[in-house]
């Protein structure tokens, strides 16, 4: 009961708490190589020497604030073409009322181009674990305040004699990165049945940024005086891109592109950090810190700021109707030209597993039972990218059949989507290993509860 | 095993929600500031544009009407005057510039010699030249049937009750056997008038009021969309008028809405009162007055305005009540107005 109890403390507490990974893939033991890029040191764990993978990918898309059963409905309700008031406002109510503080919308793919595992031996025991990757990232994130919606759905009266920011964040980063992981097992034996595994692991990563947008720092606020006596609405904007303006896209031939493929808008370097710790087999906890590291972009790399206030009393009869036009040169707009350095949104995971049933081996080198539980935390700092603040608890169960067959289910709550059901298979047909993940699966249980879709395939050789 | 069975249970119960159904209207609520600027006294005295048509008869140059008469020849010392009045409630006017305009056709069977002269005077008293504002003399004769205008400009005068025109040191050569069977138009125009200060009398007032015929429309269509279920209109709301008056005068503002002789509605439920700014020792005003007023536009106001078919509107100004015997307003004492609407909408979020 006591167990239970605190199982359901710890359910609630994570209603509350707020990063979109694959998490599915996370309960997928056998993806070792993909997930290793979420923690380092889950590299090695499942293959013997060698493993190699074939372009592998996960793509997603996803938001916050409004499931697929609420597109659908609108959507519904929109092709009436009812031009009454009395409509089925229920969709939009809901929309409205669901919304959050921040609300997010995701999309973006990671490709893996080039994945090589490697052990080093030493007397017939694996002394170090290598990887070499090279990977594609594009990213793309808008955040937009809950203020903007409010604002049309509730009227600038709810908002009177309040600042509001009301203008969306968007930040967008295609880079490439070439990692080289390494991790190391030290073996320590508790008593004559513990044993204990601890790796640690560190993937150093030189980051080659192809393109990028981002307005983080950029407010637009919109005040309504006491009574309306005035609105005023002050932007104080700063945009970072390189390689997105038109006049660059203009001016891009042959040579740049060839440029910008093979040596970037800008370059920097990053680093994962993971450690993880495994007992008997049975028992494993681990926890890494990814993503750290910054690009700083050089080449076409322009900082455009402009800050205007306009305030707004009303139609003013004593002046010529032109002084109403906001003319281009009032914004203040200025272009320059210079370096600037984003970060590419670090993460934590902390995950914990449990083996049970029956124990398997599989060529002497792997261990492991049929059923495990899988418990995973992913904090973000920044609603940036691909992550977020907002928390992810995902608890999961997977069925293995040595390296043949590894299926099984997971729900979480938090991240991005607020919430998700998600499945993994993997096959295994000698060295070659192909599977799936989604965590798309809620729109099965309930359309309302479909925030996102995703989907990750990676195929490899394994030796 | 059970325990994983239950957490997983829990997971998925607490991963879903219930969907709430809202079906109530989405009502927005906007404060949006439409109108504002500043009225001056230039802006509420609104003399630009107007016009005053006098006539010369035979008898202002002592000829009988419809007889044939014979002349020697004449010299008229004054014809006149030719007043345009300011109002009684009006102490002084002091004027910056004015520019006037006058037209005249000699209908009479006799020519005037060229060195006649237009008078501007502050006064009917032809025996000085101290009231003489201006004066300007034609150097061409104006022939039977010729027509003539002329522009005057006037710069830092202060004007008392009226405006007097005189024509004056007319000469007409001898005339033999003419009939004077016709008048003569003259036509002053007020182009164009920049005050610098007004002076008003205390306790004093001017009232008006016209009746005009109205046709609001289909009105309908703006307030209400047709639909039985909501049982407000569309759009509700007020418009609320603020008002910072420096003038010290009082006014008042109606508008009422009629069919036939039944009163339907009217604007302001309580007419647009302005107060005025209190007055030193000298009539000069020494704050401003700050005032709302309010028009409550609902669905019952929009349907009697339908109904109306004509508008009884009513102004008033006074300046009841100020112990000075009289008040001042200078082209800075503005008068501030601003309509900000605070409107209730129902939206219909299916249709852009």
């Amino acid at each position: 009961m006591k167990k239970l109890s605190l199982l359901f403390v710890g359910l609630f507490c994570s209603q509350i708490l707020f990063a979109q990974i694959n998490i599915a893939s996370l309960h997928n033991q056998n993806a070792d190589a993909e997930n290793s890029f979420l923690n380092p040191s889950m590299i090695g764990n499942e293959y013997k020497n060698f493993k190699i993978s074939f372009l592998p990918f996960y793509a997603n898309f996803g938001n916050n604030f409004t499931s697929a059963g609420d597109v659908i409905n609108y959507v519904k309700e929109f092709n009436k073409k009812s031009d009454s008031i009395q409509v089925n406002t229920s969709t939009v109510n809901g929309i409205m009322n669901n919304l959050k503080k921040t609300n997010l919308i995701y999309a973006g793919a990671d490709v893996t181009m080039f994945n090589v595992g490697f052990n080093i031996h030493r007397k017939r025991k694996v002394f170090l674990e290598f990887q070499l990757s090279a990977r594609q990232h594009i990213h793309a994130n808008i955040s937009l305040p809950q203020e903007l919606f409010y604002l049309f759905y509730k009227g600038n009266k709810y908002y009177e004699n309040q600042s509001i920011d009301i203008l969306p964040k968007i930040n967008a980063l295609q880079y490439a990165d070439y990692g080289i992981n390494v991790a190391k097992n030290f073996h320590l034996k508790l008593n004559q049945k513990t044993n204990l595994i601890i790796k640690p692991a560190v993937r150093f990563r030189y980051l080659v940024g192809t393109a990028n947008v981002n307005t983080q720092n950029s407010k637009l606020d919109f005040y309504t005086a006491p009574d309306g006596r005035y609105i005023e609405a002050s932007l104080n904007g700063q945009v970072l891109q390189s390689y997105i303006s038109e006049k660059t896209f203009s001016n891009l031939n042959t040579n740049s592109i060839s440029s910008l493929i093979t040596k970037g808008a800008g370059t920097g370097f990053g680093v994962d950090f993971g450690v993880s710790a495994k007992m008997n087999d049975q028992i494993s906890a681990s926890v890494s810190m990814v993503d750290n590291g910054s690009i700083q972009f050089n080449e076409n790399a322009y900082t455009i700021s402009s800050k205007y206030a306009y305030r707004w009393e009303g139609y003013d009869w004593n002046k010529n109707i032109d002084s109403f036009i906001i003319k281009k040169d009032m914004l203040n707009l200025d272009s320059t030209a210079g370096a600037y350095k984003v970060n590419i949104g670090s993460k934590l995971m902390i995950s914990g597993s449990y083996g049970f049933g029956k124990k398997a081996s599989f060529k002497r080198y792997l261990n492991h039972y049929h059923h495990t539980v899988s418990l995973f935390y992913v904090q973000g700092f920044q609603n940036y990218l691909n992550a977020t603040k907002s928390p992810m608890l995902s608890v999961g169960y997977s069925y293995r059949l040595k390296n043949i067959l590894n299926a099984g289910v997971n729900a979480s709550l938090g991240g991005l989507t607020r919430g998700s059901l998600g499945a993994h298979v993997h096959f295994g047909l000698g060295p070659m290993q192909f599977g799936f993940a989604t965590n798309s699966l809620g729109y099965l249980v309930s359309k309302y509860n479909a925030r996102g879709v995703d989907l990750q395939f990676y195929s490899a050789f394994n030796f | 095993m059970k325990y994983i069975y239950v957490f997983v249970l829990c997971l998925s119960l607490f991963a879903c929600k219930k969907q709430v159904v809202d079906d109530s209207p989405i009502q927005s609520n906007w404060l949006l500031p439409l109108i504002k600027g500043n009225l001056s006294l230039n802006d509420l005295t609104k003399l630009e544009g107007k016009s005053f048509q006098y006539q010369i008869t035979p008898n202002d140059i002592g000829m009988p009407a419809n007889l044939m008469v014979s002349s020697p020849n004449l010299e008229i010392d004054f014809i006149g005057p030719f007043a345009i009045p300011t109002q009684e409630i009006i102490k002084y006017l002091k004027v910056d510039s004015i520019e006037v305009s006058m037209k005249i056709q000699n209908l009479f069977p006799v020519n005037f010699n060229s060195g006649f002269t237009i008078t501007m005077r502050s006064s009917k008293d032809t025996a000085t030249t101290n009231n003489i504002l201006f004066s300007t003399t034609f150097s061409n004769a104006l022939q039977t049937n010729g027509k003539d205008s002329i522009s005057l400009n006037i710069n830092n005068v202060t004007i008392n009750d009226s405006i007097y025109f005189f024509i004056e040191h007319l000469q007409i050569d001898a005339f033999n056997n003419v009939i004077f069977n016709e008048n003569i138009p003259i036509e002053f125009t007020i182009n164009k008038v920049r005050l610098n200060e007004i002076a008003l009398f205390s306790n004093q007032s001017i009232e008006l009021s016209d009746t005009v015929v109205f046709d609001a429309g289909n009105l309908s269509s703006i307030y209400d969309s047709g639909n039985s279920a909501i049982s407000d209109s569309s759009i509700s709301g007020y418009f609320n008028f603020y008002t910072d008056n420096a003038m010290p005068i009082f006014s008042k503002m109606q508008m009422v809405f009629m069919k036939d002789a039944e009163r339907k509605d009217s604007v302001f439920e309580n007419s647009f009162i302005l107060d005025g700014a209190s007055v030193d020792g000298a009539g000069n005003p020494t704050n401003v007055v700050s005032k709302k007023n309010v028009v409550n536009i609902r669905k019952s106001k929009l349907k009697n305005i339908e109904k109306s078919n004509k508008i009884i509107y009513s102004f008033s100004i006074n300046t009841n009540g100020y112990m000075v015997p009289y008040v001042v307003i200078s082209k800075n004492n503005l008068l501030g107005l601003q309509i900000v609407s605070d409107l209730k909408l129902i939206l219909n979020p299916f249709k852009f």
